[in-house]
């Protein structure tokens, strides 16, 4: 069994409207339109100066601060991005920040090829990696990288790319945020993925592959949606939940949807964000059943039964 | 890392000489390194793509897997990680494992694993073996390192002299009859003590408890292991070529023992000051046991 142990994440502070970045992101004024009343995107979180180093080590920061468990523990470091590289190849992004944090025992790896699903199908080599680790060994999640030309803020008609960062210490022992099942899925889209000279934009199947995914872990873990108190979800926007919860079916109040409109789809860090801010709004109570759900432009699909 | 090994039932490493044609650029490729690399102190020289080979990742890929499927299934998958050091050619957003398990059918968990300190492979390697040791996971698994060189900048602290190759290996728990036996550990390296008596003293630890016979023994260390810290071995050392980067050590150990090597031992020092240590057993058939 794998418990999410703690759990931290960073939005960037200064928020951009949609209508403001339109001439940056190409948009006209009907897509503005549509992004504020269809995808339901108002306001994007931007990082001020710096990069993904600077996310980083604002998560981090956090981290330290407040944890309740030793650093030594944490064995392996997974920085989960959608982008292939956040860095230069030889490049360093993570030492100086483990310097810095007395992280430099952990053995760091890089985790993309899921996109923004990375960090939740991470939890499957988690769990294979901590099987050879003593009982309180951990496994840190971080997630975090930033947008830095306009062309990787937008997936056309679809989302706008905020910046943050999180972080997610899971281990074989704990007390809260039990994985019950990690469901995933890489439906065969190689039309998607033609797609040269940007991001790539989701299948025409994406509304019934994403059901499918979600009947996947609920079958897994022998459970109905009913039996969820909240579904924790990716940014992307408004409608495709939307679709799902109407198609499920499902209420739409199941799914956390507070802050597409607030932040944007901030590339893999949706639900740990939205994991902390619906424990801070009192939305997961002690045993509660959720699910974290998250979705790669390649066609990733994932879904994590947990319980709170 | 401990207890049971794994077997490796089947592998395939290709090297890919030949030019390929250069892939669809874009009009913003430009401004996307700038961004990428700025932060470093890195500059772009996008003519560096005009002289290179464009060997993508799931070229290579497809291709060691076909050449694998000739000797081995891949039905029975049931974990596939993929690692590498360098980006793939491919620009901005393609998932290769995405691409390699729908062409193959393969519904197994699929994970690709990036550039961070130059250890994935190994650490792919260590979660292999920990997926699949005491029957802990059922099926097999794949393990795909391939990496290329055609960047449009310089890589920090390397060679410029990639070459662009792929290695799958396929392994499965112990109960498979034949192939190579794969075991392993991971060691902390005390920071206290003369890092290369240590690592000595570790390595000598794990044949100790591997049973393996220095006569028997061949060992493979890459670029990144300390010159001193296996001198003090009396076997025979080869040095994994660091132009194959993430496939160098573990395609060196595994030729090693295909040429006949008994015990071959891989050590990789990891920047962490993290020692892995990978042996490879060549397993002999009842025949040869009774002989």
């Amino acid at each position: 069994m794998l418990y999410l142990n703690e759990v931290f994440s960073h939005v960037a502070p200064k928020r951009r409207t949609v209508q403001d970045m339109a001439g940056e992101l190409e948009l006209t004024p009907q897509d503005v339109s549509v992004f504020r009343t269809v995808f339901g995107l108002r306001e994007i979180a931007v990082v001020d100066e710096g990069g993904a180093l600077e996310l980083l080590d604002a998560v981090l920061a956090r981290l330290v601060a407040t944890t309740s468990i030793d650093l030594k523990q944490i064995k392996y470091i997974f920085h989960c991005h959608a982008a292939p590289c956040v860095c230069p190849s030889g490049a360093e992004l993570l030492q100086p920040l483990k310097k810095k944090y007395g992280l430099e025992h952990a053995t760091s790896i890089g985790l993309a090829q899921d996109q923004c699903a990375t960090p939740l199908t991470a939890l499957s080599l988690a769990e294979i990696l901590l099987a050879d680790e003593a009982d309180d060994a951990k496994v840190l999640i971080l997630t975090g990288e930033v947008g830095f030309t306009p062309k990787l803020r937008l997936i056309s008609n679809t989302t706008i790319i905020g910046d943050a960062s999180a972080a997610c210490i899971v281990g074989k022992q704990g007390t809260r945020n039990a994985v019950l099942t990690v469901a995933q899925r890489k439906f065969e889209m190689a039309d998607v993925q033609q797609a040269v000279g940007s991001i790539p934009v989701p299948a025409t199947s994406y509304g019934d592959d994403l059901l499918q995914v979600v009947r996947d872990a609920l079958d897994q873990a022998s459970m109905r949606l009913d039996q969820l108190a909240l579904i924790v979800i990716h940014n992307v926007n408004t409608i495709s939940w939307k679709f799902f919860a109407r198609n499920f079916p499902c209420p739409l109040e199941l799914i956390y949807l507070d802050n597409i409109a607030k932040a944007g789809h901030c590339f893999t860090s949706d639900p740990f964000i939205n994991y902390c801010d619906a424990v801070a709004a009192g939305r997961l109570k002690a045993g509660d059943h959720f699910m974290m759900v998250s979705v790669g432009t390649s066609s990733s699909f994932a879904a994590v039964i947990l319980q709170h | 890392m401990s207890s049971g090994c794994v077997h490796i039932q089947a592998y395939c490493h290709q090297t890919f000489t030949e030019r390929q044609p250069a892939p669809q650029t874009f009009s913003w490729v430009g401004e996307y390194y700038a961004g990428l690399l700025e932060p470093f102190g890195l500059t772009t020289d996008l003519s560096r793509l005009d002289d290179g080979m464009n060997n993508d990742f799931l070229s290579m890929g497809r291709s060691v897997m076909n050449a694998l499927q000739q000797e081995s299934s891949l039905e029975d998958v049931s974990l596939f990680l993929m690692a590498h050091q360098t980006p793939d050619t491919y620009f901005p957003f393609r998932s290769t494992t995405t691409r390699l398990c729908s062409e193959f059918n393969i519904t197994a968990p699929a994970i690709g694993m990036t550039e961070q300190e130059l250890t994935t492979p190994y650490v792919a390697l260590a979660a292999l073996l920990s997926a699949y040791r005491d029957g802990r996971k059922t099926g097999s698994g794949l393990l795909l390192a391939l990496d290329q060189g055609t960047l449009p900048y310089v890589r920090p602290g390397y060679s410029d002299t990639t070459i662009d190759n792929a290695l799958l290996i396929k392994v499965s728990g112990p109960s498979a009859p034949d192939g190579i036996a794969m075991n392993g550990r991971k060691v902390w390296i005390d920071p206290a003590s003369r890092k290369a008596n240590w690592i000595s003293q570790a390595i000598y630890a794990y044949l100790d408890d591997q049973r393996i016979d220095l006569k028997d023994l061949h060992v493979v260390v890459d670029e990144q292991t300390p010159s001193d810290a296996t001198t003090g071995l009396a076997v025979p050392i080869s040095h994994a070529d660091p132009r194959l980067m993430s496939v160098s050590a573990l395609s060196t150990a595994l030729e090693k023992s295909k040429q006949g090597c008994a015990h071959v031992l891989l050590v990789h020092v990891a920047k962490n000051e993290q020692l892995f240590l990978f042996s490879f057993s060549k397993l002999r058939t009842p025949m040869q046991e009774a002989a």
